[in-house]
Formats: structure tokens, sequence, C-alpha cells
């Protein structure tokens, strides 16, 4: 290591805060990144899935509609 | 290619084409208006408007710094090789100022071609180089024009 | 021959489904080549790297701060030539990598400058100058922002995604504008380190660990193009049966 303590890597001759910082906000923005997508995915999932079982559910009534038609 | 795809083509070349000319213009009118900036020659010989903020900059000439002992006040001169410029400043100068190095004022020129500046802003370049193979380059160096010196000593 | 059998592969290659199928093999492999390059690069770059003569360590900033201009930059040429393909050859896919680039490369852009400003205040006294450099990249911040508002100003997605694609292409400009500004203005910006001709100006101790993160940024940029892809292929495919098939068997 470059550094000869760990204290002295986290401080860095009084220009650690602005590193550090700089590292951290792009740790964060890039984590966000990685996860925004891996979220939105299992959302997009049940809505296909939301949308699939509508359908069934609209085409059971199609045929039942038809099925009852005779009678009436 | 389809006549049809080949008509779009040609409508994407011209957007590119057409904002490319407005773009030029543009880094073209910058450029007639410099920004404000200002070399210190140009301000020595008058180019410069007085009373109007104007960025000014150069090398800070060696053993011009001037701090005072009881206040933030530091002047200094800057030079682009030709002529010298004096800065007034009061306030805390950026880690990378130093002599030698470039720095950028941002000011107004007083009565006397003196720049009272509001900020003063160090400007590094784009070299790299680790505390050790600096100082080995600058023995080096100091090696070198000692041994030139020598060497013209010796022709005399 | 048939002109229009050269360009099959073209249209094969525009097919979501295709790239669905074949990201979802490669997704395991690029995110580990990533994940090795970023933390070996930031481990390096933090801890091991020597500190700047004139700097000192403020400069290890740059290990984020030109990555990710670097990508953000290279992101931008990625979204308006897809947006072109798109206006040209009407392929789907194509406008789909356009949406996705646009919020990456915006999240990257907001990261150099952000990082830009916190090294500007030790080294040059302040967070902020109105400077060539830093305006142009304040401009791709905007562009990139603009391209995906547009997407809401339409109700129609075709609407939307011609008029980003447009909006992408004009401002292509800026990207060359970004890289010469150093060079055409008198800016408090230090020059390009990394040059296309001729030696970096840095030392190689210093300069091996940027390359390693230069590389892991453009995994970084790889995966999540290929994230925010996929999402937007289930948005716009899920009435086609391979998309019921997929949530299905899931």
């Amino acid at each position: 290591m470059y550094f000869e303590s760990i204290q002295q890597l986290i401080v860095m001759d009084g220009h650690g805060i602005y590193v550090w910082s700089a590292f951290s906000i792009t740790i964060v923005v890039m984590l966000g990144l990685i996860f925004k997508p891996l979220y939105q995915a299992k959302q997009e999932f049940k809505n296909i899935q939301l949308h699939i079982k509508l359908q069934q559910v609209n085409a059971a009534a199609m045929q039942q509609k038809d099925s009852d038609a005779p009678h009436t | 290619m389809h006549p049809i795809r080949k008509q779009r083509l040609q409508i994407v070349v011209l957007i590119v084409i057409a904002s490319s000319l407005a773009a030029g213009l543009i880094v073209y009118m910058l450029g007639q208006n410099a920004n404000y900036f200002f070399t210190p020659s140009q301000v020595l010989q008058g180019e410069a408007p007085k009373n109007i903020t104007i960025r000014a900059g150069g090398m800070v000439v060696d053993g011009s710094i001037e701090r005072s002992s009881d206040s933030l006040d530091v002047s200094f001169l800057v030079t682009d090789g030709l002529a010298d410029l004096k800065i007034y400043y009061s306030g805390i100068l950026p880690d990378l100022f130093a002599e030698g190095e470039a720095a950028i004022a941002t000011g107004k020129l007083d009565g006397d071609k003196v720049l009272q500046a509001s900020q003063v802003l160090a400007k590094h370049d784009e070299n790299y180089t680790p505390p050790e193979v600096a100082d080995a380059m600058k023995q080096a160096y100091d090696l070198k024009q000692q041994e030139q010196y020598q060497s013209q000593e010796a022709k005399k | 021959m048939n002109l229009n059998l050269q360009w099959t592969w073209f249209h094969r290659l525009g097919s979501p489904r295709w790239f669905y199928q074949k990201t979802q093999r490669w997704l395991p492999w690029l995110s580990l080549i990533m994940l090795s390059l970023l933390a070996l690069g930031l481990v390096w770059g933090l801890a091991f790297a020597p500190q700047d003569a004139k700097q000192g360590n403020s400069f290890r900033i740059i290990y984020v701060h030109v990555p990710a201009s670097v990508v953000a930059l290279a992101g931008y040429y990625l979204m308006a030539i897809a947006g072109a393909v798109g206006l040209i050859w009407r392929i789907k896919l194509s406008y789909m990598l356009m949406r996705s680039a646009a919020p990456i490369g915006a999240a990257l852009t907001f990261v150099a400058l952000v990082t830009g400003a916190i090294w500007g205040k030790p080294t040059w006294g302040a967070y902020w100058v109105w400077d060539a450099r830093i305006t142009s990249m304040l401009i791709l911040l905007f562009l990139y922002l603009g391209v995906m508002a547009l997407r809401h100003a339409y109700s129609s997605n075709e609407a939307a995604d011609k008029a980003s694609a447009i909006l992408g292409l004009v401002g292509m400009v800026n990207v060359p504008i970004i890289y010469k500004s150093v060079d055409w203005w008198q800016t408090l910006h230090q020059p390009a380190t990394i040059k296309f001709t001729g030696a970096p100006s840095m030392h190689p101790d210093m300069f091996m660990p940027l390359v390693v993160m230069i590389a892991g940024f453009y995994m970084f940029y790889a995966v999540t193009l290929i994230l925010f892809t996929r999402i937007e292929i289930l948005r716009r495919e899920y009435r086609s049966s391979w998309v019921k098939q997929l949530v299905e068997n899931n």
C-alpha cells in the first residue's frame, strides 16, 4: 500500500474528504443504475402476469356468454 | 437500400450538417469575444477594458509574491513571457498556487493597470508524476544545468 | 442477387427477442468482468497508486472523474447513432437502446460534473467555474435530460422515439466541442492526459489503474445498457407470445 496506515489512507493529508466523497457519490450512482432495472424487471413481470390473467378471464367470460346465448 | 430509407438517411445527414454549421458559427463567435480573457501583454498595451470584470492570467513570477503580515492581502506578478501584470488579491489562495505555476485571476483593472482580483484560481497542467519521480527529474535537470554551465566555463 | 438479402442479418440483429435471449447468457460474464475490473481499479487507485507531486492525494479523484466523463461522451454517440438507425431503418430494438442509453448517460455526466466540482475545490480554488469544458459538459447533461423528457411529451411511442432521435442527432455536435474545448479556449481545465497520438502525460504507476477503471466503466455501461434495454423490451413487447411464454415459465 502507498499509505503507511489505514488512518493515513482515510485522511489523505487533508484531501480525504474530497477523495472519499467523490468516490462515494460515484459508487452510489452506479449502484442505483444497477438496481433500478433489476427492481423494474420484477415489477414488469408482475404486470405482464396480471395482463395474461386478465386476458384469460376475459376469454372465459366470452365463452360463457357464447354457451349461454341459445338459452336466452 | 430502399428509396424511402435512402430519403430518411438523407434527412438525418442534413440534420447533422445543419446543426454542425450552427455550432461552428457559435464557436467562431465565442472565439471572437474570447470570453474576456487577457494576457499580461494585452493588458499593458491597453487592450483590456477598465472597470469591467475581466479574466487575466499567466505564470506567477518567481519571488514576486508579497503577503501582508496582518491580513490575507497578497500581491504578485503574472507573466506571459513578454510583460508582467501586477495582481492584488485578498483571500485564501488555492493549494496549487505557487511561483512558476499558472494562475488565472478574475477582477477589474484600476487606473495603474493593476488587477484588483475578486477570485484567484490555480491552473494545473495535464502531467501527473509521483513526488519521488518529480524530485529525481528535478535533480537530473539541475545536474544537466550544472554540466552545461561547467562546459561553458571550460570553453572560456 | 436480391439487394434486400444483404440486409436480413441487420434486421435479425434488431430482433428484441434475439437480444433478450442472447443477453441472458452474456450478463453473468459481463458482470463478473465488470466487478473484477472495478474492484481492482478502485483499490489500486485509492490505496496503491502514488500521489501526485503537485496535487497530492486529491488527484485520485481522476480515477472516477475521467472514466465517467469518457463513457458519458462515448455513450452519447451510441445514443445518437441508435436514434439515427431507428429513424432510417425503423428498427425497434434500436429505439429501445436509444431510450435506455439516455438515463445512464445522464447519470454518468452528473457523476463527471460532481466529481469535477469536488476536485476543483482543492486544486483550482473553486467548486464551479464557467469554463468552456465544464459548460459544454453541462449542456451534455441537459441534452441527455431532454431526450429523457421528450418521451413524456408524446402519447405514442413512435412519435416520442422520432423526436428523441432528432434531438439526439442535433446535440451530437456538442461532443466534439467538449473534446476540443480545452484547446480552443483559454480554460482553467487542463488539456487531455490521454492522447490519441503519443504517450500519456502521466507516470505509468498512476496511468495503469486509470486504464483499468476506464475499462471497468465501459463494462459497467454495457451491463446497465443491457439491463435497461431488457426492461424496455418487456414494456413494449408484452403482447408478443414469446414474452408471455417467458413470464409463464418464470
